[in-house]
């Protein structure tokens, strides 16, 4: 810690270890009390304890006998100044001085002091002026190369302008004896018996060093940072929050491609599989109940009609998804062809077999063209398109009618119940054959996540670069 | 299931093969281990040639897709230059796969990756820029192995 003043006041002290209870305090107008403030140079900080001020008796640390410095320093140091032997019976601290005037004399002074474990040393560079020493990294303090003096002794050193040193010194000749100075005489004081003696006082500075407001500067920046981090954050979350429910309703809106989104990978609970309708297959002579007309008045035609039909049929092979138009004419064959189905089913199965591969033989496709198409929108013709279907695409076996249960998918395909509830729940939610979805468009058990709301952005970014 | 839909489609490829394609079990009693043997398309530089081509059904077959990998070295850009010769398709891969997708249909598409290799889907990436800025230098290539390898 740096000194921030140095107190030096005459204090009067009743008797040896009567100076525990002693404070610095001036003792009327005429002792001796000066202050220096702002003038007073840390050298070395080792051992100054922080924010507690240093206080002690002022006193010269001597030399030894054979020390040539006494010589150099006679003419600064007076005679009966007070000297270590003059503070000690106080058993309080103590503070040294001594003038700064060669590299051997100061190595002098901090030895002794160091033998007597003062407090804190107090140096002057012997002068004229009241101006604050240079500071510690000045030419002025050099005693060795590595500056270790300064971490070798275990006290801090401080330098004082040279008048006030020289002033200061001046007083401790006066303050050394047992005898009352004169400034005391005439005090009302002075009938007590007691010694009087100088005692330093030096403040600290209260953390306010240049390195704690460096600190303090790069945690508030830090500080600031983690403020402006956390606002961010929540920033992006609550878009991200936004965006994801965004999607989640264009998802239950259906608007949103579920398999570019890599969504198509979610499997389906059961219970929603168990919500989409099972039944017993029956083909197309089963239906005759729903326009028995039709199918008697052409059963007279025979095998003429047949091939007529058959040749039509062919034709509509080709017309993938055709018009809607197209709806009409359909349910006008229908009931020819299912007078066919009845007289010869052998023969229709012929056809099946020829159509090989494409899963839709040759009477189901003008009808399966529609369940292609975007959804029929009714009902009606929805539930005569699962006929159509004659085989389960996943186990490739026929259906056979009256007795194959089946399940039929909101898009209108019907597969055996126990081999799409495995591919709904081990594999995809989409229908194997037209991938659409079989979640129910209000519910969606996956919930949207950032990166789907991503993959969802980049699609929409490739889409409006692309072309 | 999947033993009864596998040898289903065994029976319709032996029957009524596809184009420059001939499928027969590695072993009479695994149905899971398929040989196919692929006639190089004509117009492609695979052509004369006769490849091997062995496809791995899983037991979770049709729900899991099958693996097509290449028993004959071949010089391609979608087939691994090794001992493996993996073979990558995008139908094959397991979020893309459908149940509904027939042996046929991967064999036949296999079959036309020979004819249009797909460069930007490729696993030999060498071959795949080669492919695309040297064909005539790919041709030759292609050619050159089909002969030392898919000639017996």
């Amino acid at each position: 810690m740096a000194a921030r003043s140095l107190t030096t006041a005459a204090t009067l002290f009743t008797g040896p270890g009567g100076a525990n209870s002693a404070t610095p305090a001036v003792n009327g107008s005429a002792t001796f009390h000066v202050v220096l403030d702002g003038t007073v140079q840390t050298l070395s900080t080792t051992n100054s304890l922080d924010k507690d001020p240093i206080k002690g008796l002022l006193f010269v640390p001597g030399l030894d006998d054979n020390d040539p410095c006494n010589n150099l320093t006679t003419p600064f140091i007076p005679p009966n100044v007070t000297r270590h032997q003059d503070v000690l019976p106080f058993e309080y601290n103590t503070v040294g001085l001594a003038p700064w005037i060669s590299t051997e004399c100061t190595q002098s002074f901090l030895d002794s002091s160091q033998r007597m474990e003062v407090d804190a040393l107090v140096f002057y560079i012997p002068s004229h002026d009241n101006a604050k020493p240079p500071g510690p990294k000045d030419s002025a303090w050099m005693l060795d190369e590595n500056e270790e003096w300064k971490s070798q002794n275990s006290y801090p050193v401080y330098a004082i302008p040279g008048l006030a040193g020289a002033t200061l010194m001046h007083q401790l000749s006066m303050y050394s004896g047992d005898t009352i100075p004169p400034d005391f005489q005439n005090d009302s004081m002075s009938d007590k018996p007691g010694i009087t003696r100088l005692i330093t006082l030096i403040n600290l500075e209260h953390g306010e060093s240049k390195m704690p407001s460096l600190w303090g500067f790069i945690l508030a920046i830090l500080g600031t940072i983690l403020v402006l981090s956390v606002i961010l954050l929540m920033c992006y979350q609550l878009v991200q929050s936004r965006r994801r429910e965004n999607l989640r309703r264009r998802i239950e809106a259906g608007e949103a491609d579920l398999e570019e989104l890599g969504l198509h990978q979610i499997k389906v609970p059961r219970e929603i599989i168990d919500t989409i309708p099972v039944y017993i297959y029956a083909d197309q002579g089963t239906l005759s109940e729903t326009e028995p007309q039709s199918r008697h008045s052409g059963s007279n035609d025979g095998s003429s009609i047949r091939s007529a039909e058959t040749c039509e049929r062919r034709m509509d092979l080709d017309e993938k998804c055709a018009e809607v138009k197209m709806e009409t004419a359909t349910w006008e064959r229908t009931g020819d062809e299912r007078e066919m189905d009845q007289e010869s089913k052998t023969e229709n199965e012929q056809t099946e077999a020829d159509e090989e591969g494409e899963s839709h033989a040759d009477k189901p496709t003008v009808r399966t063209t529609h369940s292609s198409c975007p959804a029929s929108p009714h009902a009606g013709h929805r539930s005569r398109l699962s006929y159509t279907q004659t085989m389960c695409a996943i186990c490739l076996e026929e259906y056979e009618s009256g007795m194959s249960v089946v399940r039929e998918l909101p898009c209108g395909h019907i597969f055996h119940p126990q081999c799409i509830d495995t591919a709904l729940t081990q594999s995809s939610c989409l229908c194997p054959l037209c991938k659409k979805s079989v979640l129910p468009t209000d519910t969606y058990p996956v919930p949207v996540t950032n990166r789907t709301v991503h993959r969802d952005f980049m699609l929409h970014r490739s889409r409006w670069s692309a072309p | 299931m999947s033993q009864k839909r596998i040898a289903k489609e065994l029976a319709e490829l032996v029957e009524s093969p596809p184009e420059g394609i001939k499928v027969e079990l590695a072993d009479e009693s695994d149905l899971y281990q398929w040989n196919v043997y692929m006639e190089g398309p004509e117009g492609s530089p695979f052509q004369n040639g006769k490849f091997l081509v062995k496809l791995k059904l899983p037991t979770e077959y049709p729900f899991k897709p099958p693996a097509v990998s290449f028993g004959t070295k071949i010089y391609h850009p979608n087939v691994t230059n090794d001992d493996k010769g993996s073979m990558c398709l995008g139908m094959l891969r397991p979020d893309e796969w459908k149940p509904s997708s027939k042996i046929a249909a991967v064999l036949q598409f296999a079959r036309q990756l020979l004819v249009e290799p797909m460069p930007d889907d490729a696993v030999e990436g060498r071959i795949a820029e080669q492919y695309k800025n040297d064909r005539a230098r790919y041709d030759e290539l292609a050619k050159e192995w089909t002969r030392k390898y898919a000639t017996a």
